[in-house]
């Protein structure tokens, strides 16, 4: 498969005021088509690099190239239109009163017809399986809902690179579960699009295509999923844990049942056992 | 603590919540002034206000607003009560039907009271009228309204579309603030603040430990918001499609006319009112009978 670069971090540092390196000589490469999560525990420099990556800060040094185009202060308004973000609080970006309100927001940003746009809000409204509740205001819905709203409203745009910076963190479990399906689904119906989640739900790192992990302003570790979480002592030692099913598959293998990597689900492996 | 807004939005199908909001604002406004007009005597007044009254009531009742809420915030009034019936005492006016005379120089009139009512009937009819728009209008579509009747500004230059969706911002962010005010008040009140103790000084101690809060988060949450609406690719000086327009249909063409008429019929009324005298010979007939 050829790899085609979308997104090149370069050298990245930053500190903030007291000097201490929170990023240190970060380099990365997301390919097109990618789906990555970047994970660490807290301090580890991850939401640094997601404000980095949204330029809501800028590098002290290094530089990020998205679509070879450097993201500075003149590239930025066209790099918005590329990259779409989904934040880590559901409130404060529902910009909308109601879902479709919401939705068609960043359509009217860009003067889509209103014929047109009715249309688009509701196919994304459906995708997210939302559409049973397009005139609901935000008070009426669950954390996870609302994110759901904020990711249709993201890919109604037709965008190549979404960002979910800590999306799932405010939310309970089963606002985190319905993300993280989510999250597939979109991969599956539009293979080309670009996903970097940064997170610290390694269950959700475990189900994407790369990991990276940060470790003090540093990265720990940039490989597949089965890889990055191999050795548990190693994930314990920079305070981290491996996935669930990872755990139960060790336990099989210890039992010499060995499950297949592609395996990557409790259903899935319960599936495999009942074979 | 949400349902005991005044005049929330109810999302009934009545025909007044399908009316046109622009031609809802118009009614508004117009009804507000009908009501501030005068008419002569006092029998007048009181007889366009019953009709008024009446007029505003059925509304009210084919709108579906709620009765009970619009009562319990009547209840808040007894302070203007208070107010008028003190400032009437203290400012002497002239009268025909004397209650009291302290001395020549001051003397109570049925007038004086009579001056309290209307202006407390009055205030009743411009809440009916405000809670009529808000409780079957979307606060959105209000905002569309106010955008509608803002557009001649665009000629100067004025950017109607920021004003409209800072307003637009504001409503949806109240419901929000409001339950982080409640969250900020049970987590103060776990930690031993007393928002219901104390006297006046005290009262305002406590509620600093929740407005001090309130705010740092407001201002986190609009900084989020305005990324946000970067990251969506916002710019408030560049043109932006709508997604919703309004509609304005037959239906708004008869409430139109419906409303006009009765405004052209209160404000002749109101003309010719100076020189019809009949009614205040009623009261002088009761007044009449009362003096024997």
């Amino acid at each position: 498969m050829e790899k085609e670069k979308i997104i090149e971090v370069k050298d990245l540092i930053f500190y903030y005021e007291d000097k201490k390196k929170v990023l240190d000589n970060v380099s990365f490469e997301i390919y097109k088509g990618e789906y990555v999560t970047l994970i660490g525990h807290n301090g580890s420099g991850k939401s640094t690099l997601a404000k980095l990556l949204s330029y809501i800060l800028e590098p002290i040094d290094g530089k990020i190239y998205i679509e070879g185009e450097e993201l500075n202060e003149n590239s930025i308004k066209n790099i918005r239109s590329k990259i779409g973000i989904v934040f880590q609080n559901p409130d404060n970006q529902f910009i909308g009163s109601t879902v479709e309100d919401d939705i068609a927001f960043g359509l009217e940003n860009r003067n889509v017809k209103q014929q047109e746009m009715r249309k688009i809000v509701k196919e994304f409204a459906t995708k997210v399986g939302m559409d049973k509740f397009l005139n609901k205001e935000p008070e009426e819905l669950s954390g996870g809902q609302k994110q759901r709203v904020a990711i249709a409203g993201i890919l109604a745009l037709n965008l190549k690179i979404i960002i979910f910076d800590e999306a799932t963190s405010m939310l309970d479990p089963e606002g985190v579960e319905e993300i993280r399906n989510l999250i597939l689904t979109m991969k599956k119906e539009n293979p080309e699009l670009t996903v970097i989640s940064i997170t610290h739900d390694i269950e959700e790192a475990y189900l994407s295509d790369r990991v990276i992990i940060l470790n003090e302003g540093k990265i720990y570790k940039n490989d597949v999923p089965n890889e990055v979480f191999k050795d548990e002592e190693e994930m314990r030692k920079i305070e981290l844990d491996i996935p669930f099913v990872l755990k139960i598959k060790n336990e099989l293998s210890k039992r010499n049942i060995i499950v297949p990597s592609e395996i990557k689900t409790i259903e899935g492996v319960a599936k495999f056992l009942c074979q | 603590m949400r349902s005991d807004i005044l005049g929330k939005y109810t999302p009934y199908n009545s025909i007044i919540h399908r009316l046109d909001p622009r031609l809802k604002f118009f009614a508004l406004i117009l009804l507000m002034v009908i009501v501030f007009l005068p008419f002569g005597n006092y029998t007048n007044r009181f007889i366009v206000l019953g009709i008024l009254t009446l007029i505003i009531g059925l509304i009210m009742v084919i709108g579906r607003v709620s009765f009970s809420s619009f009562f319990r915030s009547l209840s808040s009034l007894w302070m203007m009560v208070i107010f008028l019936l003190i400032f009437m005492f203290f400012i002497p006016t002239k009268g025909d039907y004397p209650i009291y005379s302290f001395n020549e120089n001051y003397t109570l009139y049925w007038d004086n009271l009579l001056q309290v009512a209307h202006i407390l009937v009055r205030l009743i009819l411009m809440i009916a009228l405000t809670i009529i728009l808000t409780s079957t209008t979307l606060p959105m579509d209000i905002t569309y309204a106010l955008d509608w009747y803002l557009t001649p500004l665009k000629l100067v230059k004025f950017p109607t579309q920021v004003v409209s969706l800072t307003i637009s911002l504001a409503l949806r962010f109240i419901p929000t603030l409001l339950n982080e005010a409640n969250r900020i008040m049970n987590a103060q009140k776990s930690r031993g603040v007393d928002y219901n103790k104390g006297f006046f000084m005290a009262k305002i101690k406590s509620i600093t430990t929740l407005i001090i809060p309130l705010l740092v988060s407001c201002f986190s949450r609009s900084d989020e918001l305005a990324i946000a609406m970067e990251a969506r690719g916002y710019d408030p000086y560049k043109h932006r499609t709508r997604y919703k327009s309004l509609k304005f249909s037959y239906k708004d063409l008869i409430a139109l006319l419906i409303i006009i008429l009765i405004a052209s019929m209160v404000i002749t009324f109101s003309i010719c009112s100076s020189t019809i005298s009949g009614f205040d010979d009623i009261i002088n007939f009761i007044w009449g009978i009362k003096t024997i």
